[in-house]
């Protein structure tokens, strides 16, 4: 990071905010408002080292052309604009190590400024991410070549990578866990044409499966079940002595990207599944 | 002294609890300096200023939307992550300290959701949303003894 701006945001970061940025995962129990405070402080350091790694890519990209061109003209003239490209392309690489997802400030953040609303000031709320691309070599859960038609001839890798998990306290007791698990198929097709043209096309599909347990404690919220119209949640319960634990399953599909990312509308519909199936325990009308 | 009306929460809302020290000039209720916001000369509280704001961009987006001249909407006249776009949201929505009640709003108003509320100071203020009100709060939460525990505590 020779670049002064990132570089000084980023010295600027706890500890325990550089290994978030340098390793994109975290595990870690803190207050809503805590976990804002951090991960809002990573954001702004990722906005500066986005914007720094654009002109950067744009730099070296405009200094390579301009060395053809010289090389092209006259040989000895290349000489400042490839020193030019290799400086930009060692800032653009040395960015690209410590950018940040963005499912960071898309997901993340925006779901925890509304956890925050629903979980008092001191309650503790576990979060372990991994914000890293998903189709890892450790998340590979099958590969297989499907039998080739002529010039024609098909390869598909699933991945499951389970991004995404919390547990935590709500303001009225209940008790909250989830974990988000992107199912991730790639289909790598290799045609060849009557030409004896080679092309490859890659093909994504990603299942982001939402699991929750909501813990509803009996003493406040009579469990009556229903409402499976209203939102096409998978539910099942089980009963204790003091709580109501609802398991609640959400599929959703996403086809435009394989970086792990949500709509906070998910999230929140899905909590909301196992609150719109109860009822309030005494509750004689909807107000007093 | 009173205690600031505005309720807390997106599923479930609870009140506030804070001492109020102004008065939201749109709704007549107690505010505290949490829930204050200030919209032009006006002192509001942040759900009325929410929703004023949804009105507003609800209003320019049907303006820019009947072929309203370009630059007629000016910059910045439609909030981000109001109503306009409905639960929509940008990456920057959560800096915003007034984002969770413009998203619940809009949220409510388009989930058919209806919030729980487990406070003692109910007000009318709510009755769009339908609110699930405990019978007897005020006896609920003087017998209640712990909200801590976990999934199988039983």
């Amino acid at each position: 990071m020779s670049n002064p701006a990132p570089a000084r945001k980023y010295s600027q970061l706890s500890d325990e905010q550089r290994t978030i940025v340098t390793s994109k995962r975290a595990d870690a129990r803190h207050t809503p408002s805590e976990w804002i405070v951090m991960l809002g402080e990573i954001a702004a350091f990722d906005r500066v080292g986005d914007r720094d790694r654009s002109r950067a890519g744009w730099g070296c990209g405009t200094s390579i052309i301009l060395s053809i061109i010289c090389l092209a003209v006259f040989w000895k003239a290349a000489i400042v604009p490839i020193v030019i490209a290799i400086i930009f392309g060692i800032r653009y690489s040395n960015l690209k190590k410590v950018d940040v997802p963005n499912s960071l400030r898309e997901s993340l953040l925006p779901l925890l400024a509304l956890l925050r609303e629903d979980m008092d000031a001191a309650a503790v709320l576990r979060l372990t991410f991994d914000l890293r691309d998903g189709t890892r070599k450790e998340n590979l859960l099958a590969e297989e070549s499907l039998p080739p038609r002529r010039y024609l001839s098909l390869k598909e890798s699933r991945y499951s990578n389970a991004w995404f998990s919390g547990e935590g306290v709500l303001a009225d007791g209940s008790s909250v866990a989830w974990e988000i698990t992107d199912l991730i198929r790639i289909h790598e097709v290799t045609k060849r044409s009557s030409s004896g043209k080679i092309k490859m096309k890659k093909k994504y599909r990603v299942r982001r499966v939402i699991d929750m347990r909501v813990g509803l404690r009996q003493d406040e919220y009579v469990w009556h079940g229903g409402g499976d119209a209203i939102d096409s949640l998978k539910v099942s319960t089980k009963s204790g002595d003091k709580r109501t634990v609802v398991k609640l399953r959400r599929v959703v599909e996403e086809r435009n990207s394989l970086h792990p990312r949500f709509d906070v509308r998910y999230f929140i519909d899905t909590l909301a599944g196992a609150y719109r199936r109860a009822s309030l325990a005494g509750e004689e009308g909807r107000k007093p | 002294m009173s205690k600031c009306a505005v309720k807390r929460g997106i599923v479930a809302l609870r009140d506030c609890g804070n001492d109020a020290t102004d008065t939201c000039t749109i709704c007549s209720r107690p505010i505290c300096r949490e829930h204050t916001r200030i919209r032009g000369t006006q002192v509001m509280c942040v759900e009325c200023y929410a929703r004023q704001e949804q009105q507003d961009a609800a209003s320019a987006g049907s303006r820019a939307g009947a072929g309203a001249p370009k630059g007629a909407v000016p910059k910045g006249a439609v909030p981000k992550g109001t109503a306009a776009k409905g639960t929509d949201y940008d990456e920057n929505a959560w800096q915003d300290d007034s984002w969770p009640y413009y998203y619940r709003h809009a949220w409510y108003t388009t989930s058919f959701y209806h919030p729980f509320y487990n406070g003692i100071y109910y007000d009318t203020y709510y009755d769009d949303y339908d609110l699930r009100a405990f019978a007897d709060s005020t006896q609920r939460d003087l017998d209640d003894d712990s909200t801590a525990g976990g999934f199988y505590d039983s």
